[in-house]
């Protein structure tokens, strides 16, 4: 016992006097940080083309209501500039207001009316043609009532239905309110979503940092012959070592924690801490079990496995199906659990990740080989 | 030169679990995200049917036939099956026991529209189906949305032909005629594009083929880091002072490194691109093959050399695993690999479109999924210059560790 708290003292000196674990610590710290600076940064336009082939005081109109929009930048220019940006990645898509849009929208059509032509290397396709298409309805519902108040009260009632449907209201008629279990309207702050994401990534930096930090723990670079031949093992050694690491990166959690706290979400700093603590703790038993890999090539790309697979599997960077057999088995990975914080009771994470640090962390000591 | 290339090779693929694992690790990783977590997010590809339970209190024959043409709809239909309730306890408990969602639509919401009023549907999430309940909020939301500008638009005929003087019975009957015409015009709304085989039925859902490369570009890179840690290793071991002294120059031994290493991640990389090609484009092959060829050998080039700088930079083979990872992870990050940079500032959008990564991801695009693309010299001239510029600085810092 008193070798392993030795060893436990003597990592954890280890990390916060050496340059790599206090570069890591930082490099942690900036991690968490980096998504609360997206607050301060306003949603950048998406750039897209505008080929006006009909070219009608309906059609600029159209232009002019797109330009207004946030989500998009138009970039005017001839076509073959723009098809060559678009081919190029430079623009995500552009839109083409064929021929005869005016007579069409004028008429009560709007059929094959636009045309997106979407660059090869676009993400944003359905964004753009979401936001493009329903200013084109809009000025077609407008359109249509305004056609349709004529019949009844001539041009001066076309004029005022055309002027006020294009107005539009402050506040929409009719919405979509999403609700909690309460009942009440669902509190999902910028800042809260922030803190989640900057736990996440936490999360996946932190896991990275146990797997190269133990897993690549030699015999005879970082362990003494002399623990050795006093009883002690290197899975004892991993193990203590794995407990060092994971006090030393636990301050790391202070950045999301704080942000939970300033969120409004204060209740959840405890559960989330013991969280963090005990996944961070089962990547040290993760990383013990990588150990055994005699070859170093297979340990570097199982390292870059583990990784992915904890961030991809785990909900953390992607929702995933909350049923089925890939459910059941990806909350194999700690991160599962600890995603899933907010769905289930705080507890019943916490005693997943026990149950995923015991099981991990006893593992190395069944699987372990005959090492000398 | 040749010895030391085998010998270098033989360094990184020194055993069959080597072997197995520069192949095998990144062929299951991609071939479990492709059938078991791609399917949810990628364009006309759908989530297995779920259930929504729907308590509508509003008897109107038009908001029946909203819910039925939504339910039909080119975005919901096939996707979602609907359980009809009585209260909103039912509702709840349909929720709990598996539903994902349950929507309340409030009593007399067409009266109250019609009225000039204003309506709030209710829509409770089931927390325990996150993917789900995000697809169908955001196709409702947007449904409903358009909805409203449609209530609106009809509202103006009424109330501004009353206002005007037109008759009541006439205004009432343009209102119904029209709200009827409105909303299943709504529904119908892809028919605004020419072209609409580009876009998701889900609209936020994203192409495949940019996710596709953006995982071959992203697993290709870590799959370079034993390539670090052997180098780093190099000191360590000695290997590099007796090949010295045994009369190979530094810049044969640099080159040695670099192209065994390049020949490493050139077996994964075609691993790869083979398999997501088949995955993702099917049976036909609708890339350009010499973007493709180029794309892979100028991405496992530099990657080599940018493995080879970790390592000479590090002095043990932990700390440039983990400066080879992180300078992976910023470049993903900067390169649009993790957040596509076309929802990127505009400045940090310029910078990305010159990184090392996106050239990659653009040039490899092309070369498995889109021959008609552009880019070719560009993205391939990004590459090489990045790989050029690394080249004598590797070489210098090379020589010095090894004096």
């Amino acid at each position: 016992m008193r070798l392993f708290w030795h060893t436990f003292k003597y990592r954890l000196k280890a990390l916060s006097t050496g340059a790599y674990g206090i570069v890591f610590f930082l490099l942690a710290v900036a991690v968490g940080i980096s998504p609360f600076i997206g607050l301060i940064i306003p949603d950048a336009p998406v750039p897209i083309g505008w080929i006006d082939e009909d070219d009608t005081q309906f059609s600029q109109r159209l232009l002019k209501n797109v330009q207004a929009l946030d989500v998009v930048w138009v970039t005017l220019d001839d076509e073959d500039t723009l098809i060559s940006n678009l081919q190029t990645g430079r623009l995500e898509g552009v839109f083409v207001i064929k021929d005869g849009f005016e007579d069409a929208i004028k008429s009560g059509e709007f059929e094959d009316t636009l045309q997106l032509l979407r660059s090869p290397y676009s993400t944003a396709a359905g964004v753009i043609s979401e936001s493009v298409g329903s200013e084109a309805l809009r000025l077609w519902l407008a359109c249509s009532s305004a056609n349709e108040a004529r019949l009844l009260g001539g041009d001066k009632l076309y004029e005022s239905v055309f002027d006020d449907t294009i107005a539009g209201t402050e506040e929409p008629i009719l919405k979509l309110s999403r609700k909690n279990a309460a009942g009440e309207t669902g509190k999902v702050t910028p800042l809260l979503d922030a803190a989640y994401s900057s736990l996440y990534l936490l999360c996946g930096v932190a896991s990275f940092f146990m797997l190269t930090g133990l897993a690549m723990t030699r015999k005879g670079a970082d362990f003494s012959d002399r623990l050795m031949s006093r009883g002690f093992s290197i899975t004892r050694f991993r193990l203590a070592a794995g407990i060092a690491d994971t006090v030393y990166i636990l301050p790391c959690a202070a950045v999301p924690l704080i942000a939970f706290g300033l969120a409004g979400e204060g209740r959840l700093i405890v559960p989330l801490l013991v969280m963090f603590a005990l996944y961070v703790f089962a990547f040290g038993g993760v990383a013990s079990m990588l150990a055994l890999i005699r070859s170093q090539t297979a340990l570097m790309l199982s390292i870059s496995v583990v990784t992915i697979a904890n961030v991809m599997f785990s909900s953390m960077l992607v929702p995933l199906p909350s049923s089925g057999l890939f459910a059941a088995a990806a909350h194999m990975l700690p991160a599962r659990w600890l995603s899933s914080a907010d769905l289930m009771n705080p507890l019943t994470s916490i005693l997943g990740l026990i149950a995923c640090a015991a099981v991990y962390n006893a593992l190395p000591f069944l699987l372990r080989r005959k090492e000398r | 030169m040749k010895k030391l290339f085998a010998v270098d090779l033989k360094r990184l693929l020194n055993n069959k679990a080597a072997i197995l694992f520069a192949v095998g690790a990144p062929l299951l990783l991609v071939l479990l995200i492709s059938f078991a977590v791609a399917p949810y997010f990628y364009a006309d590809v759908r989530t297995e049917n779920f259930s929504v339970a729907v308590l509508n209190e509003d008897e109107d024959p038009i908001t029946q036939s909203i819910l039925r043409g939504l339910i039909e709809s080119r975005s919901l239909g096939g996707l979602i099956s609907v359980e009809f309730v009585q209260s909103e306890d039912e509702g709840r408990r349909a929720v709990e026991q598996g539903a994902a969602a349950f929507i309340h639509i409030p009593a007399g919401m067409q009266d109250t529209l019609y009225n000039n009023g204003r309506s709030v549907i209710s829509y409770y999430g089931n927390p325990k189906m996150p993917l789900e309940d995000a697809l169908l909020f955001e196709t409702l939301d947007s449904g409903v949305s358009l909805v409203s500008n449609a209530q609106h638009a009809i509202n103006m005929i009424y109330h501004n032909s009353l206002d005007a003087g037109v008759d009541e019975a006439a205004a009432s009957e343009a209102y119904n005629r029209m709200r009827i015409g409105y909303f299943s015009s709504i529904l119908a709304r892809s028919a605004l594009y020419e072209d609409t085989d580009t876009t998701s039925p889900l609209g936020g859902a994203l192409p495949i083929d940019y996710y596709a490369v953006s995982f071959l570009v992203l697993f290709v890179a870590l799959g370079g880091l034993p390539i670090a840690r052997m180098t780093a290793d190099d000191s360590e071991t000695g290997l590099i002072h007796r090949q010295l002294l045994s009369g190979h120059t530094p810049l044969m031994c640099v080159v040695s490194r670099w192209l065994a290493g390049s020949l490493f991640l050139l077996i994964q990389y075609t691993v790869l691109a083979v398999t997501l090609s088949l995955i993702a484009g099917g049976a036909a092959f609708f890339g350009h093959l010499a973007a493709m060829i180029l794309g892979g050998i100028l991405l496992c080039l530099f990657l080599s050399l940018g493995m080879m700088l970790a390592g000479l930079l590090s002095n043990t083979a932990a700390f440039a695993v983990r400066t080879a990872f992180l300078s992976v992870l910023a470049l993903a990050l900067l390169g649009g690999l993790l957040v596509p940079s076309a929802y990127m500032p505009a400045v940090v959008r310029d910078v990305s479109y010159y990184t090392p990564f996106s050239a990659a991801l653009r040039l490899n695009i092309m070369g498995l999924f889109s021959g008609k693309a552009e880019g070719l010299y560009l993205f391939a001239g990004i590459l090489a210059a990045y790989t050029a510029v690394l080249l004598p600085l590797i070489l210098r810092r090379f020589q010095r560790r090894t004096q």
